[in-house]
C-alpha cells in the first residue's frame, strides 16, 4: 500500500512544535531542579540534558518527535531518527540506547508503521545504539521520534552556552527543509530538490561531530525547529557574547530560495522572527526572503560549531576530507547591544 | 477594479502564495483583496505586507478577514468598501486598552493596583476580550517580570487579545529583558493601531 504520509498532516499546522514563548510560559513555575550530578538542564536551552555517574561517565538523554515531515514511511522513520539522535551528537556524546516512541491511527495499514520503525532501527544501527523497545498508541495521526540515552565524558560535554568572542561560526549542513517541506506538502516542490531535501535530513550528524570531537570546540548545537536565526541566538545569549550572522555564506538546498519567493514562508518562520528578533539586528542590505531563510524550522539540520579561529581551518579540511559539508557563517563578538548581527 | 482573492479553508502557507503571486500580477494602482478565514494567516500575510512597505487596510466581514491593499503600497483608497463598513459592521469592531500607567484612577495607590488586578480578572471573564493591549510609560510594569497581573494577561493573550509594550519605555527604564508577555512594539506601530480602532480605551 502507498501512502503519502504528508495528506495526513492536519492542514494549517504549519509546524508541529510549540513555540519558545509559548513553551516558557508553560514551564513557568515550575520547581526547578538542581542537582550535583546534573551538568547541563534545561537552563541554557541545550540540546540535551547531562547527568553526571562518576568522574568518567556523564548520561545524555533527550528525546524528540513529530508529525511526517516526508511523504514516504521509511524515509519519515529515518528522518524523525536521525534528528532525535542528532541533540546527543550536539553534546558531544555518543549513542548507546533508545526507545521508539510512536502514535499511529488504528485504520491505517500496520505495513505503514512497519516502515516506519524500520526507517528508526536502520538510523539507530549506523548510528551504533540499540533499541531497547518502546511506546506507541493510537491517534489520528502519525508521529514518531525516539527517547535517546548516549554518553560522554563529564569533561568533554560541548554546551550551546561556551561559545567565545574571537570564535568562528561553522554549520555542517545546508538549511531549509522547513520552506521544502511546506511545498511537498502543497505539491509545489521539483521531485529532484525534494529528494535532496530528504536525503540532507536522513544525514546522521554522527560523522560531522566526531571530527569536531578531535578539537576542543567552544559550543555547539543543532540547527532544528527554532531555525538557524534561534538556534545562534541561543548560542549568543547563553554564552553572554554576541554572533555575526554573514547571511551570503549561510548554504541552502537548492530551490528553498525560489520557493520562498514563491511565498512558501512556513508559519513557524513567521512565529520564530517573532520570538528572536527583539534580540537581533538586520544590515539594511538584507533581502526579506533571506531573513525569512534564516528563520525556518529545520528538521534533522546539521551541527553550529563555534570554535577558535585558529583551530577552525583545520576542523574545516577534516570536514572537506571526510565527505561532510560545511561552510563558514559567523564570528562570534563580545558582548554588544543585540546578541545577533546579520549581516 | 479590484481583484479578489478567495484563499478560505487554504492552509498556511497558501495564502501567503497568493499574496505574492497577486502583487506580481498586479498593475502598479490596482487594488487587491484577500479574503481569509484563518487567524494565523492573516497575521503571517499581514506581517508579510508589513515587512515589504505595503500599507494595509484590514477589515471584518462575517467569519472572514479582509486585506486590502495595492502593489505600490501606499494606503488604499476604498471609499465603497469604507462606507459599507461602517454602516454595517460597526457592533463588528473590535477595540483596544491603552494601559499608560500601572494603576487604575487616582487615589490610593495600592488601591488603584488592586483594580487593575480586578479589572483584567474582569477582562478575561468577558466574551469579547480588546483586540490589543498597549502598554506605555508605567504601564509596562504590568508585563514585566514579577507583575501581580501577568497571568491574568498571558491568560487575555490566549484567548487572542495582542499585548504590545512599547519599545522606548523599556528601554528608558531598562527593562528590556524583564518583559514576560507579549511583544516590543514601537510608536509607529501603536499610532498606527490607535487611529484606526474607533474604540479605544485608555487607563
Amino acid at each position: 500500500m502507498k501512502i503519502d504520509l504528508l495528506s495526513l498532516v492536519e492542514q494549517g499546522g504549519c509546524s508541529a512544535k510549540l513555540s519558545a514563548s509559548e513553551l516558557n510560559k508553560a514551564l513557568a513555575g515550575l520547581p526547578k531542579i538542581k542537582h550535583k550530578n546534573l551538568l547541563v538542564d534545561i537552563d541554557t536551552h541545550d540540546d540535551a540534558g547531562v547527568y553526571k555517574i562518576n568522574d568518567d561517565y556523564a548520561l545524555v538523554q533527550t528525546t524528540d518527535f513529530f508529525p511526517p515531515v516526508c511523504s514516504d514511511p521509511y524515509d519519515f522513520g529515518q528522518i524523525a531518527a536521525a534528528n532525535a539522535l542528532s541533540d546527543i551528537y550536539a553534546m558531544g556524546g555518543q549513542v548507546l540506547t533508545v526507545l521508539n516512541i510512536a502514535m499511529f491511527p488504528s485504520n491505517l495499514s500496520l505495513s505503514i508503521l512497519k516502515e516506519i520503525l524500520k526507517g528508526g532501527q536502520d538510523k539507530v544501527t549506523e548510528a551504533g545504539g540499540i533499541i531497547l523497545g518502546g511506546h506507541t498508541i493510537t491517534d489520528d495521526i502519525p508521529k514518531y521520534g525516539l527517547a535517546v540515552t548516549g554518553w560522554v565524558h563529564p569533561d568533554n560535554v560541548i554546551t550551546n552556552a561556551d561559545a567565545k568572542a574571537g570564535d568562528v561560526l561553522i554549520i555542517t549542513k545546508p538549511i531549509g527543509t522547513g520552506v521544502i517541506i511546506s511545498a511537498k506538502k502543497n505539491k509545489l516542490v521539483n521531485e529532484d530538490d525534494y529528494a535532496a531535501a530528504v536525503k540532507n535530513m536522513k544525514h546522521l550528524n554522527k560523522g560531522a561531530a566526531e571530527i569536531m570531537m578531535k578539537y576542543s570546540v567552544s559550543s555547539a548545537t543543532d540547527v532544528t525547529g527554532f531555525g538557524l536565526l534561534g538556534h545562534t541566538l541561543k548560542m549568543a545569549l547563553g554564552s553572554d557574547v554576541s554572533i555575526k550572522l554573514y547571511s551570503g555564506k549561510v548554504p541552502v538546498l537548492k530551490g528553498v530560495m525560489e520557493l520562498i519567493d514563491l511565498g512558501i514562508i512556513p508559519g513557524a518562520a513567521f512565529r520564530n522572527l517573532e520570538y528572536a528578533e527583539k534580540d537581533c539586528f538586520f544590515d539594511d542590505t538584507i533581502d526579506y526572503n533571506r531573513k525569512m531563510l534564516l528563520a525556518d524550522a529545520q528538521t534533522s539540520g546539521g551541527l553550529l560549531i563555534s570554535i577558535a579561529a585558529e583551530k577552525a581551518n583545520s576542523l574545516v579540511a577534516d570536514l572537506k576530507q571526510a565527505g561532510e559539508a560545511f561552510s563558514v557563517i559567523g564570528k562570534v563578538i563580545d558582548k554588544a547591544e543585540k546578541s545577533v548581527y546579520v549581516e | 477594479m479590484m481583484k479578489v482573492i478567495d484563499v478560505r479553508g487554504k492552509a498556511c502557507p497558501l495564502p501567503l502564495i497568493a499574496t505574492k503571486k497577486a502583487l506580481k500580477e498586479s498593475d502598479k494602482d490596482e487594488l487587491i483583496k484577500i479574503v481569509i478565514d484563518s487567524e494565523t494567516s492573516v497575521k503571517n500575510v499581514m506581517r508579510y505586507l508589513k515587512d515589504n512597505g505595503i500599507k494595509v487596510k484590514q477589515q471584518i466581514a462575517g467569519d472572514s478577514f479582509e486585506l486590502i491593499f495595492n502593489k505600490d503600497g501606499e494606503e488604499p483608497v476604498i471609499e465603497e468598501a469604507e462606507a459599507y463598513c461602517a454602516s454595517s459592521q460597526s457592533d463588528d469592531q473590535g477595540f483596544v486598552v491603552v494601559f499608560g500607567k500601572d494603576k487604575l484612577g487616582e487615589g490610593s495607590e495600592d488601591l488603584g493596583k488592586m483594580l487593575v488586578g480586578g479589572m483584567l480578572t474582569t477582562m478575561v471573564e468577558e466574551e469579547r476580550t480588546p483586540d490589543k493591549i498597549i502598554f506605555l510609560n508605567s504601564g509596562i510594569n504590568l508585563v514585566l517580570k514579577g507583575s501581580p497581573v501577568l497571568n491574568l494577561l498571558i491568560e487575555l493573550e490566549s484567548k487572542g487579545s495582542e499585548l504590545l509594550t512599547c519599545g522606548a519605555c523599556l528601554d528608558y527604564y531598562d527593562e528590556m529583558e524583564n518583559l514576560k508577555a507579549g511583544r516590543v512594539s514601537n510608536m509607529v506601530e501603536i499610532l498606527d493601531i490607535l487611529t484606526s480602532y474607533s474604540k479605544v480605551i485608555n487607563i
